[in-house]
C-alpha cells in the first residue's frame, strides 16, 4: 500500500514543471546600468554597500565595489582590497592598459580567490555568498572576489553526541570549516569532495565526501543522482535531504545515519562510505546506513575492546528493554501471570490492588504522559525547568501512585523505559513507536500478539535496503566477517577487513601489524649507535 | 519479482526451518517415543533419498520449477493436473503447520481466545512476508534460524538437572514393522514436505550448489530435532507419549534453583517463529505455483487471496487435535508418500524416458 502511494506522490511530483528559469541576463558595459540592474534585484537593503571609486591611471574610470555587510571580512575588503585600488603609485605600471579589469585581479588586489562573471545572476549569486563585487565603467564583466566572512559559531562539543573519551570537537554551521575539520582527520589526497547548489531559493550548498580508492564509484554516482533529481525551494537542515533521498521514506527506521561529530564521519569515510554535508548546519549524513551502526559510539574505539564490548551489549540490551519492557510487563500481567514465580505476582497483585484500568491502559497512558514530559523539557524555556521535574516526578509519579490510579510497578517499568530509550539516541523516534505499537499488541494478545509484532518489524527491516545495501546486514543476511564489529567489538588490530558489502572495491584496510619491521629495526639500532 | 535470487546459504537456513517447522511442536510417529531420537536418522536417510530422487529431477530441468517440469514431461494438460495435486498438497502442508501452531496456543496460553483472533494476525504476517518476497523471507529466516539453533544447544544445559539416563530405556524395544512405519512417518514429515524446495530452486543463484546446501539443512535439523528428541524422553520418560505437545512440556519442566522456571513461553515463541517461515514458505509456493498454472504475469496480487483462502480452509482441514493426530498416524505416511516419493520418481522416470532435448537443456 506505501509503495503505491510513495508511486503515486512520485508521480504527482514529476508532474510538476520545474520552475521557470528567469531569462539569462547579461551585465551592460555601462556602469550605471549595471548598478540600477543591482538594486532592482536586491531592492533597497540597507545591507547592500556600493561603494564608487575611480580606477586606472588619471583621469581613470569610474569603478563600485558591491558587497553585502555582514557576509564579509571587513578586514579584507578595507586592507586587501580598497586600499591597493586607491593607491595611485600603484597604477604607475599600468599606463595603457586596456584590460582594466585583468590588471586589477593580475596586479593590484591581494585577494587569493577570484573570478570574472558577465551574467548578473551569477554575479548576484555571489554577491549573496559573500564575495565582494567590482565593476568598472566600460566592461561588461565584473570581478568576484572572495572575501567571505562571518560571524560563526566556534568548534564545541556536539551536545547530543557527548562522548567521555576521545576529540571533543564537533561540525558547525559553516560547510567550509566542516570540510577542513574532516581533512584535518583525514590527509590523503584520495579525500574528495563535490558540491553543489540545491534548493531554488535557498542556493545552500552541498557537498558530498568520499574516499576515492575505498568507495564503491557507484555509489557516489548514486547519491550524485539522487541529490540532481531534488527539486526543492529550500533546505535548512540536512534532514530536507534526507527525506528526499531516503530509500524507505515511509518507513519508521532512518536509512541515513546522521551525525556531528567529525571523527565518526571520518571513520564511516574510511569504511567506503559517503558523506553529505549541508551548508548551514552542523549535522552530517552518511550513506549507505545500516541498523546496527546506531548501537556503534565512538567511545567504542576508544576504550579497551573489552569494554568497549560490554558496553556495546549493553546497549542492546537497553533498547530492547526500551521497546519491549512495557510490552512484557502489560502482557505478562494479564496473559502469563503464570510465568511470574508467586511471590514476585503476589507483590504485583497487591500494588496493583484497587486501581481502576486495565493493565494496558495504564501503562500506555503513563507512557504517553512520559513522552509529553520529555517533550516539554526539550522546548521549555529554562528557567520552567524546576516546575516540569517536580511536577513531573511529585505530582504524576507520586501522587498518581498514591492516589491509587496506577500502580507502582506501571511507574517503574515506565521509568525503567524513560531511562533506556536514551541509550541509542538514534533510534529515538523508532523505538517510541514500536513501544507503543508492541505495549498494545501485548495487552490485546499477549506474548503472541509482541511475536507478531516483532516478526513484522523483523520482515520490514529485512525488506529495507540503503543505497542497495540490506539494512540488517550483518545480521540478516548474516555475514560472518562483519560480526567482529557488531556481537563485539574486536581490537583494532583485528579489525583489518571494511564492512563487506560497503567496503567491497577494497575489502582489505591498510596493511596489517604491529608497527613496520623496518622502523623496530630502525629505532633498535639508534638505541645501540 | 523474478530478480529475486538467495543464496545456497539462505537455502539451507530455510530447509532448516521449514523441516524444524511444525515437527517441533508436534512431532509424527509418537508411538516410538523413546526410539524417536534414533528412528530420526533412520528417516533422515530416507528423506535425503526423497530430496536426492527431486534434486536429481531438478538437476535434469535446471531453472525450471517444478510446475514448469510437469509441463514439460506430461504435456500442458496432464502436466497442469498433477500441479493442481501438488497445490494442494502446499495448501495442506501449512494449513496443518498452521492448525497446530494455533492448537498449541489455544491450549497452553489463550485457553478463551477465539481461533480467528488467534489467525488473523498471523496470516496478516504471513501475506505481508510473502508480498516481500522470498528474498526477504530468506533474509529474515536466518537470525530466526540461529536463535532456534543457540536454544536447542542451550537447552543441553539447561536440563542437566532433571535429565535422568533411566528415562531412555526401554531402547529397541519396538518390532521392525513399527520401526519401519514410524521412520516413514517421520521421512514424509516433516522431510519430505521439502519437495516444496522444487518451486524455489531456480531462485538460487548458485545452482550447482543446490544440492549440497539442501542435504546440509535437512542433515542439521535432522540433528537438532533428534538432540532435542533426546533430551525431551530423557526429562519426561515414557510418559512424554501421553501429551500432546512433548516439547512444550519438556520446556515446562525445566528448573534451575527455583530461578529458571517456567521458561516455555520462549522456546513457545521461538518455535513458532519457525512455523511462520514454514506457513510463508507455503503460501508463496503457492502463489508462485498459480501463477505458473494459469499463466498470470504477476504473483503479488495472490499472496492475499491465499492468505485468507489458508486461514478459511485450516480449520476445515484440521477440525480438531485428535483428529489431526489421527491423520499423522494413519494416513499422511500414505497421503506424504505419494507427493514426496512416488509423484517425483514418476516424473523423473517420464522425464528419462521422454529423454532428448531436456538433455541438451541441461548440459
Amino acid at each position: 500500500m506505501f509503495e503505491m502511494l510513495w508511486r503515486k506522490l512520485r508521480l504527482a511530483h514529476q508532474r510538476k514543471k520545474t520552475p521557470v528559469s528567469r531569462s539569462r541576463r547579461d551585465l551592460s558595459p555601462n556602469l550605471e546600468a549595471n548598478l540600477t540592474a543591482f538594486q532592482e534585484e536586491l531592492g533597497a537593503s540597507p545591507d547592500l554597500i556600493i561603494r564608487r571609486l575611480t580606477l586606472g591611471p588619471r583621469p581613470g574610470s569610474a569603478g563600485a565595489l558591491i558587497y553585502i555587510d555582514g557576509l564579509i571580512d571587513k578586514q579584507v575588503v578595507n586592507q586587501d582590497v580598497l586600499l591597493p585600488l586607491l593607491n595611485e603609485g600603484n597604477w604607475g605600471k599600468g599606463q595603457d592598459v586596456t584590460d582594466l579589469l585583468g590588471y586589477v585581479a593580475q596586479s593590484i588586489l591581494a585577494v587569493g580567490e577570484m573570478q570574472t562573471e558577465t551574467e548578473l545572476r551569477q554575479v548576484v549569486q555571489g554577491l549573496l555568498a559573500g564575495d565582494t563585487i567590482l565593476l568598472v565603467d566600460g566592461q561588461a564583466a565584473a570581478l568576484l572576489l572572495s572575501t567571505k566572512g562571518w560571524d560563526k559559531r566556534a568548534i564545541q562539543e556536539p551536545e547530543a553526541e557527548q562522548i567521555i573519551q576521545g576529540p571533543h570537537e564537533g561540525f558547525t554551521e559553516n560547510l567550509r570549516t566542516n570540510t577542513a575539520l574532516l581533512r584535518r582527520k583525514i590527509a590523503t589526497a584520495g579525500l574528495h569532495f563535490e558540491e553543489m547548489k540545491l534548493g531554488q531559493r535557498t542556493q545552500t550548498a552541498i557537498a558530498i565526501a568520499y574516499l576515492k580508492g575505498v568507495v564503491n564509484e557507484k555509489l557516489v554516482e548514486e547519491v550524485r543522482l539522487r541529490l540532481k533529481r531534488i527539486n526543492i525551494d529550500y533546505i535548512l537542515d540536512a534532514n530536507y535531504l534526507q527525506e528526499f533521498i531516503s530509500d524507505a521514506p515511509f518507513s519508521l527506521f532512518p536509512t541515513l545515519t546522521f551525525t556531528e561529530r567529525p571523527d565518526v564521519v571520518a571513520a564511516k569515510l574510511l569504511e567506503g562510505r559517503v558523506a553529505i554535508f549541508v551548508d548551514g548546519t552542523p549535522v552530517v549524513n552518511t550513506v549507505p546506513a545500516l541498523l546496527v551502526e546506531n548501537f556503534q559510539s565512538p567511545d567504542d574505539y576508544n576504550f579497551p575492546y573489552y569494554y568497549a564490548t560490554m558496553i556495546r551489549w549493553f546497549r542492546y540490551l537497553s533498547f530492547s528493554l526500551a521497546v519491549l519492557a512495557p510490552a512484557l510487563f502489560v502482557a505478562l500481567g494479564s496473559y502469563h501471570q503464570e510465568l511470574i514465580p508467586t511471590p514476585l505476582m503476589i507483590t504485583l497483585k497487591t500494588a496493583t490492588e484497587g486501581t481502576p484500568f486495565p493493565l494496558a491502559i495504564e501503562v500506555v497512558m503513563m507512557g504517553l504522559v512520559f513522552e509529553i514530559l520529555r517533550e516539554a523539557g526539550v522546548r521549555l524555556a529554562r528557567p520552567f525547568g524546576q516546575t516540569i521535574s517536580i511536577v513531573g516526578a511529585l505530582v504524576i509519579g507520586e501522587a498518581a501512585v498514591t492516589a491509587g490510579l496506577v500502580g507502582a510497578p506501571t511507574i517503574i517499568v515506565i521509568a525503567l523505559t524513560a531511562i533506556t530509550t536514551f541509550v541509542v539516541p538514534g533510534l529515538l523516534g523508532p523505538g517510541i513507536f514500536l513501544r507503543l505499537i508492541y505495549t498494545i499488541l501485548g495487552g490485546v494478545l499477549g506474548a503472541y500478539g509482541i511475536l507478531t509484532g516483532m516478526l513484522f518489524t523483523l520482515l520490514h527491516l529485512a525488506s529495507l535496503r540503503s543505497f542497495g545495501v540490506p539494512y540488517l546486514a550483518p545480521l540478516a543476511p548474516v555475514i560472518p566477517a562483519d560480526l567482529k564489529d557488531v556481537l563485539v567489538r574486536a581490537p583494532i588490530w583485528a579489525l583489518r577487513t571494511r564492512p563487506r558489502l560497503i567496503g567491497w572495491p577494497r575489502p582489505q584496510r591498510q596493511p596489517f601489524g604491529f608497527a613496520v619491521d623496518e622502523e623496530e629495526k630502525g629505532e633498535d639500532g639508534h638505541d645501540k649507535g | 519479482m523474478d530478480k529475486e535470487r538467495i543464496s545456497p546459504r539462505q537455502l539451507t537456513f530455510l530447509v532448516i526451518s521449514f523441516t524444524i517447522g511444525s515437527w517441533i511442536v508436534l512431532p509424527s510417529g509418537i508411538e516410538a517415543w523413546q526410539n524417536l531420537w534414533l528412528i530420526m536418522f533412520l528417516s533422515l536417510g530416507q528423506g535425503l533419498g526423497f530430496a536426492y530422487l527431486a534434486l536429481l529431477l531438478f538437476r535434469r530441468h535446471p531453472g525450471k520449477t517444478l510446475f514448469e517440469i510437469h509441463e514439460i514431461v506430461y504435456g500442458p494438460l496432464f502436466g497442469k493436473l498433477f500441479s493442481l495435486l501438488f497445490l494442494w498438497f502446499f495448501l495442506q502442508t501449512g494449513a496443518g503447520a498452521l492448525a497446530v501452531f494455533v492448537t498449541l496456543l489455544k491450549t497452553t496460553v489463550f485457553t478463551t481466545t477465539p481461533d480467528l483472533a488467534l489467525l488473523i494476525p498471523w496470516v496478516i504476517i504471513v501475506v505481508y512476508g510473502c508480498r516481500r518476497g522470498i528474498e526477504v523471507i530468506a533474509r529474515s529466516n536466518e537470525p530466526l534460524v540461529l536463535a532456534t539453533i543457540g536454544l536447542i544447544i542451550a537447552s543441553v544445559f539447561l536440563v542437566l538437572n532433571i535429565f535422568e539416563r533411566e528415562n531412555l530405556l526401554p531402547l529397541f524395544n519396538l518390532p521392525l514393522s513399527a520401526v519401519l512405519w514410524n521412520s516413514l512417518g517421520i521421512a514424509v514429515f516433516p522431510f519430505g514436505q521439502n519437495v516444496l524446495f522444487l518451486m524455489l530452486l531456480p531462485k538460487v543463484n548458485q545452482p550447482q550448489k543446490v544440492m549440497g546446501a539442501v542435504f546440509r539443512g535437512m542433515v542439521l535439523a535432522g540433528l537438532l530435532l533428534s538432540l532435542l528428541q533426546f533430551l525431551a524422553v530423557g526429562v519426561l520418560g515414557k510418559v512424554g507419549e501421553l501429551f500432546v505437545f512433548p516439547t512444550y512440556e519438556f520446556y515446562r519442566m525445566i528448573n534451575i534453583g527455583e530461578v529458571l522456571t517456567r521458561l516455555e513461553l520462549i522456546p513457545l515463541l521461538n518455535f513458532l517463529t519457525m512455523g511462520f517461515i514454514k506457513i510463508m514458505l507455503c503460501v508463496y509456493t503457492m502463489a508462485v505455483g498459480t501463477a505458473q498454472l494459469f499463466n498470470l504475469r504477476a504473483v503479488q496480487p495472490l499472496f492475499f487471496p491465499l492468505g485468507i483462502l489458508i486461514l478459511l480452509l485450516t480449520r476445515q482441514i484440521y477440525p480438531s487435535i485428535s483428529l489431526h493426530l489421527q491423520y499423522i498416524k494413519d494416513v499422511q505416511p500414505y497421503f506424504g508418500l505419494f507427493f514426496c516419493l512416488l509423484l517425483p520418481l514418476l516424473t523423473l522416470g517420464m522425464s528419462f524416458l521422454r529423454g532428448g532435448p531436456q538433455r541438451e537443456m541441461a548440459s
